[in-house]
């Protein structure tokens, strides 16, 4: 449970908050002149960098949140693993769906995934933009992308911080 | 000047190991701010800010600040205390010192900080960061809020704002009670306004636009006070002692109060205003009142919608004050022979250089409470902020040779400026200003002023600034507009009076008689622009101000009773001697009493 | 050798052995030497294994010991003694939790609460903290009490269970589940069972330390019924386990 609350915190806090959206703000000042600097060097050394190593670590949060969480690791230790087998053999699985029930984690998980494919639209479009870009040319396209990309980190760790110590029980 | 702001963070702070702190550049990059740390990370920044809003200095707070795989971190409150120490107020006395500090103008402060051993998996996650230890992330743990403690309790002037990502909830009551100002998150996006904001109405800031010169704390304190009554229109109270700049700060508040641009500003002597004077030019005077009065709109209706500023409120006459209290209560005003009052909004911004509280002083307590319902900002004296001594010296030298065409360039070596440093300036600005002046129009042939250039207090002994000046310089730090000092009178008339020419040194003063005609016409005409300066009558339409010859011949007369053209009668005697001369207000004083009273004036020597 | 230093583990139990020594080495990057039943072996951070003779036992010196409450009686042995002896910290841990020291165990040995059954029994992160500590090598307790390892502030693990009862107990109620349960539920064994055998005598008292503040009436009835303490009528025992429940809810949301 304290890993995947752990992993979960770091990356809501530490790859989200910390430096993906952080990223994106500095990216929008490149694109509009205010801080002078390679857009395309910047994106790819800060908004893919932390991107490539969220991605994955997002699946994998999402994947394990069910089994991690479940209360039915409760029964693995003191004082639950006591249970004689007749107990075993119903309570587990229905502790188990009262609290995916209770807490819609699969929704939760669902739409954190969908949340995690936004970004990850929205990090390939601005890539893209940002190759074909040139400095003299229209902002408009680079900037409204980067604003999009920004607006769905903020969402992905938004919904990220909801979770809390609810998933607990 | 940008401002210097200190931000005490662990992961911004840190060194990164042969690499590049990321962090820092998006966070500089976020809030536009050039990254002046002076270190390898700095120096590697692969960034330019073009128009940075501040020079931001990191600092880890840490020890080791650059950290690899096996280091163990651990926090530094006495490393983080010489930082700050480090920024802070100048020492006193030492001009070196003084010229190249620039105190911080603001602390910002993360709360968490990781400590502990800096593991291979740490390191790759965020180089140069440790794995931290439990207590760490808790709020009761939090090194932040240590820091808070230790930094505010020794630098208690010092504003100090949090910039965190963590809940400002957990913290809010902890921080207030602490000393922090308040909160930014990290991940707001509108950070950058809500610290412009922040650093506005908190930051120790210099006046960008150098009319106050230093960067002392009192100084910085003094207008930060009146960059917060910029955000009111409430009355505020300026006290300082005589010279140092209680003109300059109404006018500063004026500048800064953001709502306020092109609402006028328009500035009273009320050491000017007689009963009889006081009504017709504050309240205006209804056209036809008496025969031959023309109408006038008076100043408070003329300031209605800004500022009027009240110098020297201490002489104001009891009835100027009954009258001025109708105002400030019923916000109206009636001119004289009106009878519809005129609805006005107005601030009144009001200077002293004394104790108005004290009933001996004749000032009525309720019109004090009324004129300083926006607070009271108090000017230090010169000698309490010695860090500016330097930096007023210098721009005296240079305004004193541009009033000398070809002059040299003059430099104040280090002794000297440790005399002007140590000395008490007890006529503060404006005898600092005086002094440079008498050094620099003395001694014009040389490109150091060094002590022996210098006369300090009494050994300035009767002497003036150089020539005539054509222009006072209004606005400025111990400009002579805002009234002549009662040191340099007494001495002045001591001199004169006691003066003798001792017959064995006949060889030494014969055929000077044309000289001391000359010294003393200049000496009245200075004399005479000084007080033009004084009483002049700024407007919206004329912000530099129009000479009034009426007003400005009572004072030096101290005569209320003398008829206009008797004073143009006086003007054109004063002058008529130096009229191939005379420029700027008193070619314009010569030419109006000319008008008045064409025909030719008597001599000097006649007496009025 | 990597230069972080020894950590030696004696524990009999050879997965859950295997298992931390990898830990040890792989991850937090030790050379660790294990003690099973017999002999001393030592594993380096690239891999390379080897069983230490009697002479090199001298050259063990631990920065930490993990210890196998359960293998105790090797702290007899004269060599396993004295490797332990001469490690910086002890830390003793056990498979079903443990709370607090024995009388067997030598002076300054800290403890881990909980249940350490294999390396997942808590987290890289808890772990590095304890090699952290190893690390710093700064004898006394003081700062173990902030370990969360170490830290007898846990999870309420008692609480939950509670909970988890009350909503089988509930479920059962409302026919949730096989009949059978019903019956089950309703029994004071059913509750008593997992509870006293791991709380014993002392199940009210845990009860109080983990809720922290004063335990509601609910609760307390419903644990005193568990215990033995007391009695509730079978017709008040929904609406107890019911207002047990909300009560139980809040409190471990906090």
């Amino acid at each position: 449970m304290s890993d995947w609350n752990e992993l979960r915190a770091r990356l809501s806090h530490d790859l989200i908050k910390n430096r993906l959206i952080p990223a994106t703000s500095r990216m929008i000042k490149v694109v509009n002149g205010s801080v002078l600097a390679d857009p395309l060097e910047t994106f790819d050394t800060t908004v893919t960098v932390v991107w490539a190593e969220t991605n994955p670590s997002l699946k994998l949060l999402f994947e394990c949140c069910e089994p991690d969480l479940t209360p039915r690791n409760y029964f693995a230790v003191e004082p639950l693993v006591h249970c004689p087998p007749s107990t075993m053999e119903w309570l587990p699985d229905l502790i188990h769906e009262l609290w995916v029930e209770r807490h819609d984690v699969r929704g939760w998980c669902k739409s954190g995934c969908a949340l995690a494919e936004g970004v990850d639209t929205a990090v390939q479009s601005a890539s893209e933009l940002l190759k074909r870009y040139d400095a003299d040319e229209d902002k408009t396209d680079v900037l409204g992308a980067l604003l999009r990309l920004q607006e769905a980190a903020i969402g992905l760790s938004t919904h990220l911080s909801l979770v809390g110590n609810r998933f607990m029980i | 000047m940008l401002p210097h702001i200190l931000i005490l963070d662990d992961l911004f702070g840190r060194v990164v190991p042969g690499g590049h702190n990321v962090d820092r550049e998006n966070l500089c990059a976020n809030f536009l701010w050039h990254d002046a740390t002076d270190d390898v990370e700095a120096k590697a920044s692969r960034q330019k800010v073009l128009e940075p809003t501040a020079n931001a200095v990191f600092f880890r707070a840490q020890s080791p600040v650059c950290a690899g795989v096996g280091d163990i971190v651990e926090n530094d409150i006495e490393a983080t205390l010489e930082v700050v120490r480090g920024g802070w107020v100048p020492q006193a006395g030492s001009s070196a010192a003084v010229r190249a500090a620039t105190p911080w103008a603001m602390l910002l402060l993360d709360l968490c900080f990781y400590t502990g051993l800096v593991t291979e998996e740490s390191h790759r996650r965020t180089p140069g960061m440790p794995e931290g230890r439990p207590r760490d992330d808790q709020p009761e743990g939090y090194f932040g809020l240590t820091l808070l403690d230790a930094i505010h309790r020794t630098f208690p002037e010092l504003p100090i704002f949090i910039l965190s990502s963590k809940p400002r909830e957990e913290v809010s009551l902890e921080f207030s009670r602490r000393g922090a100002l308040g909160f930014i998150a990290r991940d707001d996006l509108r950070g950058p306004e809500l610290l412009e904001e922040a650093l506005w109405y908190h930051g120790l800031l210099p006046d960008p636009a150098g009319e106050f010169v230093g960067h002392s704390l009192l100084l910085l304190l003094a207008l930060r006070e009146a960059r917060r009554a910029a955000g009111h229109r409430e009355n505020v109270l300026i006290k300082g002692e005589r010279g140092t700049g209680k003109e300059l700060m109404a006018n500063y508040l004026h500048r800064v109060a953001r709502r306020d641009r092109g609402r006028p500003f328009v500035t009273v002597n009320s050491a000017v205003f007689t009963p009889d004077l006081f009504a017709s030019e504050l309240f205006g005077i209804q056209p036809r009142t008496a025969t031959g009065v023309e109408g006038k709109t008076g100043l408070i209706e003329t300031a209605s919608g800004g500022d009027l500023f009240l110098d020297e409120i201490a002489d104001m006459p009891p009835e100027v004050q009954a009258a001025l209290l109708r105002v400030l209560q019923e916000r109206k005003v009636t001119p004289v022979g009106g009878r519809q009052p005129t609805p006005v909004d107005i601030r009144f911004l009001s200077a002293t250089n004394v104790d108005l509280e004290d009933p001996a002083r004749g000032f009525r307590a309720d019109l004090l409470d009324r004129l300083r319902t926006g607070g009271t900002i108090s000017l230090p004296k010169l000698c309490e902020r010695p860090s500016d001594i330097p930096l007023l010296a210098e721009r005296f030298v240079r305004e004193a040779e541009a009033q000398r065409l070809g002059t040299r360039h003059r430099e104040i070596t280090d002794e000297a400026m440790k005399q002007l440093v140590a000395y008490d300036w007890p006529g503060n600005i404006r005898e600092l200003r005086s002094a440079i002046f008498d050094a620099v129009n003395r001694h014009t042939d040389v490109e150091f002023l060094v002590p022996g250039h210098l006369r300090l207090g009494r050994d300035r002994g009767g002497k003036l600034d150089g020539a005539p000046q054509a222009k006072v310089p209004e606005n400025r730090e111990g400009a002579a507009a805002a009234g002549i000092g009662e040191l340099g009178i007494a001495e002045l008339l001591e001199i004169q009076n006691s003066f003798n020419f001792d017959p064995r040194e006949a060889a030494q003063w014969a055929g000077r008689l044309g000289d001391l005609q000359l010294a003393q016409a200049k000496l009245l005409a200075r004399y005479l622009q000084g007080a033009l300066a004084m009483t002049k009558r700024r407007t919206p339409a004329n912000p530099s101000g129009q000479i009034q010859i009426h007003p400005a011949i009572k004072l030096i007369t101290g005569d209320s009773t003398i008829t206009a053209s008797k004073a143009a009668d006086l003007i054109k005697r004063l002058l008529g001697p130096l009229e191939a001369e005379l420029e700027g207000d008193l070619r314009e004083a010569y030419d109006t009493a000319l008008r008045l009273r064409p025909r030719a004036p008597k001599t000097l020597a006649g007496r009025t | 050798m990597t230069g972080k230093g020894q950590v030696l583990i004696i524990d009999s139990t050879g997965n859950r052995r295997k298992e931390l020594r990898e830990l040890w080495s792989n991850v937090l990057g030790y050379e660790v030497v294990t003690y099973g039943d017999s002999e001393f072996s030592s594993l380096s951070s690239s891999g390379r294994s080897e069983i230490l003779a009697a002479d090199a036992l001298s050259k063990i010196q631990p920065l930490g010991c993990l210890f196998h409450h359960g293998d105790i009686a090797q702290y007899k042995e004269l060599e396993v003694k004295k490797v332990v002896d001469s490690s910086q910290r002890v830390v003793m841990f056990s498979g079903v939790g443990l709370s607090g020291p024995k009388p067997e165990w030598g002076k300054n040995w800290l403890w881990i609460p909980r249940a350490i059954t294999g390396r997942g029994s808590a987290s890289d992160r808890e772990w590095r903290q304890l090699a952290d500590w190893f690390k710093a090598g700064t004898a006394g307790t003081a700062n173990a009490r902030s370990l969360e390892l170490l830290s007898v502030k846990k999870r309420p693990q008692f609480l939950i269970a509670i909970y988890i009862l009350c909503q089988g107990f509930l479920a059962a109620e409302g026919m949730r589940v096989k009949t059978t349960a019903v019956g089950q539920t309703r029994t004071r064994e059913w509750w008593s069972v997992p509870l006293l055998k791991s709380a014993g005598p002392t199940l009210v008292n845990t009860v109080r330390q983990e809720w922290g503040e004063a335990v509601p009436d609910p609760v307390l009835r419903l644990v005193r019924w568990i215990a033995g303490e007391s009695d509730i009528e079978d017709s008040e025992l929904s609406k107890t386990v019911t207002d047990a429940k909300k009560e139980l809810e809040c409190r471990i949301a906090k």
